[in-house]
């Protein structure tokens, strides 16, 4: 609504001719900065190449975050035989049993949608993805907060 | 004048301590002695986080993530050792970062709180 009234009222001191040529430049400046900021607010964060690029921005200032996602695309990308035996310090010094062996072969297999495997793997595979998912939603949603209230998101 | 009242905080960090400046500097007077107030009660400091991610070390993993308000996290921790020890040295990395996340989630609900009083 604003910008339609600037655009108009730069357009009548164009038609009367009372305007200087460093004033056209720096209105239309500020309309094109206008425009812009209108169409961001537009196609917002659900404009999946921006939210995709703010995902990525966020890992690289949030090690958490980092951390989480390249876990869970480790675990989707790897053929789920045998790097949980190279990943585990506690199988490494010898523990043979532990209440979470199997949870990072379960989410493998959930990530590659075979879910018996998953199931017999750890039955506790499809909790711990939603609670991995759920705190990396929980750390993006804070930083778009800080972002929506001005504030430096750390 | 907000900066004096920060100072009761103890064991304030700079950016906590630049992050509550921006943030309270649009309350009253009266709602920032409040607001500090019940901060300073809920609040969480760095090094207690520390201490308790240092603990998955030698016993009981995940106390960090239950004190964080974090309790899927806390049970996941727990029930795997701190998810086979990388989960703990995420955390010793990270013990900052997290403490200061959760502080600026009890400062937005404060404020909220404040304003409604």
């Amino acid at each position: 609504m604003r910008l339609h009234q600037a655009a108009i009222s730069v357009h009548i001191k164009i038609l009367e001719n009372r305007i200087s040529d460093l004033e056209i430049e720096s209105c239309l400046h500020l309309i094109m900065r206008q425009m812009r900021g209108n169409a961001n607010l537009i196609s917002g964060l659900w404009f999946p190449a921006r939210s995709i690029k703010f995902f990525f921005s966020s890992c690289f200032k949030n090690a958490e975050l980092l951390c989480w996602t390249s876990a869970l695309l480790f675990l989707a990308i790897s053929t789920t035989h045998d790097f949980h035996f190279i990943l585990c310090p506690l199988r490494l010094a010898g523990f043979t049993w532990c209440p979470g062996c199997g949870l990072g072969r379960s989410i493998s297999f959930l990530l590659h949608l075979q879910f018996n495997a998953s199931w017999n793997a750890h039955p506790l595979g499809i909790p711990g993805l939603l609670v991995i998912l759920k705190r990396i939603s929980d750390l993006i949603k804070h930083r778009l907060l800080l972002i929506k209230l001005n504030l430096n998101p750390l | 004048m907000s900066q004096n009242i920060l100072m009761n905080i103890p064991g304030l960090e700079p950016e906590e301590m630049l992050f509550l400046q921006n943030f309270i500097k649009d309350l009253s007077p009266e709602q920032q002695q409040n607001f500090v107030m019940l901060y300073n009660g809920k609040r969480k400091d760095p090094q207690t986080i520390l201490i308790m991610a240092l603990i998955g070390f030698i016993g009981v993993a995940g106390i960090q993530r239950f004190m964080l308000n974090q309790v899927g996290m806390g049970i996941l921790y727990f029930l795997t050792g701190g998810l086979c020890l990388i989960g703990t040295i995420v955390d010793i990395v990270n013990y900052k970062k997290m403490t200061i996340e959760f502080n600026q989630r009890v400062a937005i609900e404060t404020a909220a709180m404040v304003k409604m009083i």
